[in-house]
């Protein structure tokens, strides 16, 4: 079993790796593709000038050699420098200071979204055709329907202008209230959904009817029985949504004024900030194959039918 | 087998004889090389140049000459910039902020830098204010954002700043700040030497003292290739700046720039009388930075190496959209006096509606920046205030585009054409209907606000003396009772130049292209241009691109027509007609190329 073990593990890490690499080439070379660099502004800047910045941050070495010197230090977790700070920051700094606070709201929204979600789900499959699935289904519908930016902008005019019980920004942990519940929304009403469908499915299966048949109680069938099973799919789905949950939201982070890491991913583009772009890019990557890792060994966990491979 | 090529016989027959039927288009020379400029250079004048030959002569004569002459020179230049019509100004930029009705003792720089350490809010002296989003650099010479600017003229002061204005809001005036005194004399083939007598006693944040070779040694390092600062060629009237900007290894010492530590004089001899240098040396990128603090490009991150002689110090630095930014008073600024702060914060934010909610609760006292849609609502309010700002909203025209090579022929008939697109747009309804926030429609290309000083040293404004009359009149008229005069005049000129013309509309004008850059104002104006040709006939394309590939594209000259702004660096006309020198980084439409 551990030989087993250890075969899927060094399996997996290498197909970690053989991604990373394939990610690392392809934003690289997007990156390139994609009109205009660091260095173009509206005050434009002078051909020696220009010649000189790009020296120094090493953008005028060939391609390929920047290519593989990238290769080598991303690696080694060394993302180097933002251009846009002209080397005053280094892009691991603004990854750790954002995911800060992008990580903390985003767990917490991940956790009321599989919470709140999983509960609602199952209630809507064991109430399935009353007012309560129906209203839970609406409910969760709209949710995603409305764009996070309207909610967030009604929330931040309701609690903070009109009725003034909550702060405008991050200054204190009651700012972190409004960007957790907003982020939390569209994955939750995903969850809803999903649980709402398995346990439907899991509900009409025969080992159920056995159960209630044998003078199961509710609670027992619920916990022992039907969980376990309606919770895969959430299992799977899980995974990748709390990678992409953690890293944040550029809408929620921008209207909240929460110093997360979201808006980082736009911004770094629209400023053509390389080694930023490339050390975004390539964290988000680790973290969504962890995440997919854990995903599948709890999957294994929770249904131990299934193989690890 | 033979009726396998028959779909490829098809094709290339129709497509010949589609060829055939439009006829070859005709053999154009780039009407670059078909000059029609005018200039008048030491009193002759010349008809029929090319434009580095009329444009560039002019530009180049006010770098040598000064006063009312040069004055002159530069109203030509834009004489000859707008008869080209390749430029059509649409409004003058305003500066919209939310000031706290009971803020006494804010005031800012004509260049939009705000100022607070004289400030307080209902007689409190600590409170927070919102000037825009985190800093990309807060080193002097790098920085080249307005909001980093508003930290490093509260952190550090030049030989001379802005003197706090008696009325309003806008400073007018510089005032002696770490310089007591400076004098003028002047020198060979037209140079000017300054001699700046520091004030006694001047120390930096953290007790040291102030040298003049403090002065001398951060210009280097700011005017350097070495660090190619962004604003580096704010430095090209000082001698020396072309060696300095070359020397790609050192911080080459400026020539013209000589520092005597026992004296505390600084001698600065300039390549001629640059009206506008004493604003120059209260520019950020003119501050004396503090060099053996410059450990590293991450100096100024740290608000313990953060040092600085300007009226306060950064007490704590948390430079990210959401974080803020203290500051304390500097126990060794020499006008202790008169600040009235004690302990100020920058909340930073991005995002419009996240300033106003901050506002609104009261958190904060000030933002410099208003959603659109609010303007409205907010403008009724007696904390809602428009300066002006020194910039300019245009089209632009590619002088080099070939869309209408068919029917025109000869820049001059290309010229009549730009004008007459120009003189069809409503700019007083783009003013009040789409921008809302206090602009004026303009009609010169120097931005309103800009200063020249006449032969007996008082001061004019530009656009009073704009025109080929110099009297105020501008290059076309831009009153409300004007447009409809404007439209016909418009259609007669696009008529004499041989399209077709059906009494309502013209049936026969190419489809045009307008690239815009992506945003809710730009795209506004955008369609409402399409919309105020297409009532003549003629078809605006619309083209939206993504920030800095619009940058490219339109540096580049792959456009047609294009939105386009500039804000000056400085108070002076040269400042926006410098730029379109054939040479020039910043020539967008191409002239000369």
């Amino acid at each position: 079993m551990n030989k087993k073990l250890g075969f899927y593990i060094l399996k997996r890490v290498l197909l970690a790796l053989l991604t990373i690499v394939i990610v690392i080439t392809v934003t690289f070379f997007a990156m390139q593709l994609i009109p205009g660099g660091p260095f173009t502004s509206e005050k434009a800047v002078s051909p020696e000038s220009l010649e000189r910045l790009q020296a120094k941050y090493g953008l005028d070495k060939p391609l390929i050699v920047q290519y593989f010197n990238y290769l080598l230090s991303a690696l080694r977790f060394d993302f180097g420098y933002s251009i846009k700070s002209r080397g005053a920051v280094t892009v691991n700094h603004i990854i750790s200071e954002g995911m800060k606070y992008s990580a903390t709201i985003g767990l917490i929204a991940a956790f009321i979204a599989i919470v709140v979600g999983v509960i609602l789900g199952s209630l809507a499959a064991y109430k399935h055709n009353t007012i309560i699935d129906r209203i839970i289904m609406v409910l969760s519908t709209a949710s995603v329907a409305v764009p996070s930016f309207i909610v967030s902008t009604i929330f931040l005019y309701l609690f903070c202008v009109v009725w003034q019980i909550l702060p405008a920004n991050g200054s204190d942990w009651r700012g972190f209230i409004l960007p957790t519940i907003t982020l939390s929304f569209s994955p939750m009403a995903y969850i809803i959904r999903l649980t709402r469908s398995s346990t439907l499915d899991v509900l009409n299966s025969d080992y159920i009817r056995t159960a209630y048949a044998k003078g199961a109680s509710f609670s027992r069938v619920l916990y022992k029985h039907s969980l376990r099973n309606s919770l895969t799919p959430v299992i799977t789905y899980a995974g990748p949504m709390i990678a992409f949950i953690l890293t944040g939201s550029l809408v929620v982070e921008k209207i909240y004024g929460i110093p997360g890491i979201g808006r980082e991913f736009v911004t770094s583009i629209t400023n053509r900030d390389y080694p930023e772009v490339m050390g975004l890019t390539i964290f988000l990557t680790y973290l969504v194959i962890i995440m997919v890792l854990v995903s599948d060994i709890l999957y294994t966990v929770v249904n131990p039918r299934v193989d690890l491979d | 087998m033979k009726f396998k090529r028959l779909p490829q016989v098809i094709v290339l027959a129709t497509v010949g004889t589609l060829c055939a039927c439009n006829g070859p288009l005709p053999e154009r020379a780039a009407h670059k090389d078909e000059a029609i400029y005018s200039a008048t250079i030491d009193g002759v004048k010349k008809d029929n140049l090319k434009w580095a030959d009329a444009y560039d002569a002019v530009i180049a004569k006010t770098k040598s000459t000064s006063g009312a002459v040069r004055n002159e020179y530069l109203h030509q230049a834009e004489d000859i910039l707008m008869s080209t019509g390749a430029i059509a100004p649409i409004y003058y930029y305003t500066d919209i902020f939310m000031e706290n009705e009971k803020m006494e003792g804010f005031f800012s720089s004509p260049l939009g830098y705000k100022f607070f350490h004289r400030a307080t809010v209902d007689k409190a002296t600590e409170y927070t204010v919102c000037v825009g989003p985190k800093g990309d650099s807060f080193d002097p010479a790098i920085n080249s954002a307005v909001d980093g600017a508003i930290v490093i003229s509260h952190v550090f002061e030049g030989l001379y700043r802005w003197k706090q204005p008696d009325a309003g809001d806008v400073a007018a005036d510089l005032e002696p700040a770490q310089a007591a005194s400076y004098e003028k004399v002047p020198g060979n083939d037209g140079h000017v030497k300054y001699t700046f007598k520091l004030r006694d006693g001047i120390k930096y944040s953290d007790g040291t003292a102030l040298k003049a070779s403090d002065f001398a040694n951060s210009w280097a390092r700011a005017a350097s290739g070495k660090l190619a600062a962004d604003y580096g060629y704010m430095f090209d009237c000082i001698v020396g700046y072309e060696d300095t900007a070359a020397d790609e290894a050192n911080f080459k010492p400026l020539s013209g720039v000589k520092a005597d530590d026992e004296k505390g004089e600084l001698e600065v001899e300039l390549i001629s009388d640059v009206p506008y240098f004493l604003e120059l040396t209260a520019f950020p990128t003119y501050a004396p930075v503090k060099l053996d603090k410059v450990t590293g490009d991450d100096w100024w991150t740290t608000a313990a190496n953060y040092i600085g002689n300007g009226p306060l110090k950064v007490s704590k630095m948390d430079n990210k959209d959401g974080g803020s930014i203290e500051f304390v008073p500097n126990e060794n600024y020499w006008d202790n006096a008169n600040t009235k702060v004690t302990k100020l914060t920058f909340a930073l934010s991005d995002d419009d509606d996240n300033q106003l909610a901050n506002y609104k609760k009261g958190d904060w006292k000030f933002i410099d920046s208003v959603p659109n849609d609010q303007i409205e609502t907010l403008s009724k309010g007696k904390d809602y205030h428009v300066n002006g700002q020194l910039g300019t909203y245009y089209v632009i025209f590619n002088v080099n585009d070939k869309t209408l090579n068919r029917t025109l022929k000869g820049e001059a008939e290309y010229a009549t054409f730009r004008k007459a697109l120009s003189l069809l747009i409503d700019r007083n309804y783009i003013c009040e209907k789409i921008g809302q926030a206090g602009q004026e429609p303009a009609n010169t290309f120097v931005g309103k606000g800009i200063m020249e000083k006449n032969a007996d040293g008082s001061l004019s404004e530009w656009t009073t003396k704009s025109g080929p009359k110099r009297d105020g009149a501008g290059y076309f008229k831009v009153g409300k009772n004007d447009y409809e005069a404007n439209c016909a005049e418009a259609i007669e000129m696009i008529k004499g130049l041989g399209f077709k013309f059906d009494g309502k509309k013209f049936t026969n004008i190419p489809a045009l292209t307008y690239l815009y850059n992506a945003g809710t104002g730009h795209k506004a104006i955008a369609e409402y241009l399409q919309g105020a040709f297409k009532a003549y006939g003629i078809n605006l394309k619309l083209e939206s691109q993504e920030w800095a590939t619009f940058l490219n594209t339109r540096k580049d000259g792959n456009y047609s027509i294009a939105r386009n702004g500039w804000l000056a660096d400085y108070n002076d006309a040269c400042s926006f007609l410098d730029m379109w020198t054939t040479d020039s980084g910043n020539n967008d439409a191409q002239f000369g190329r």
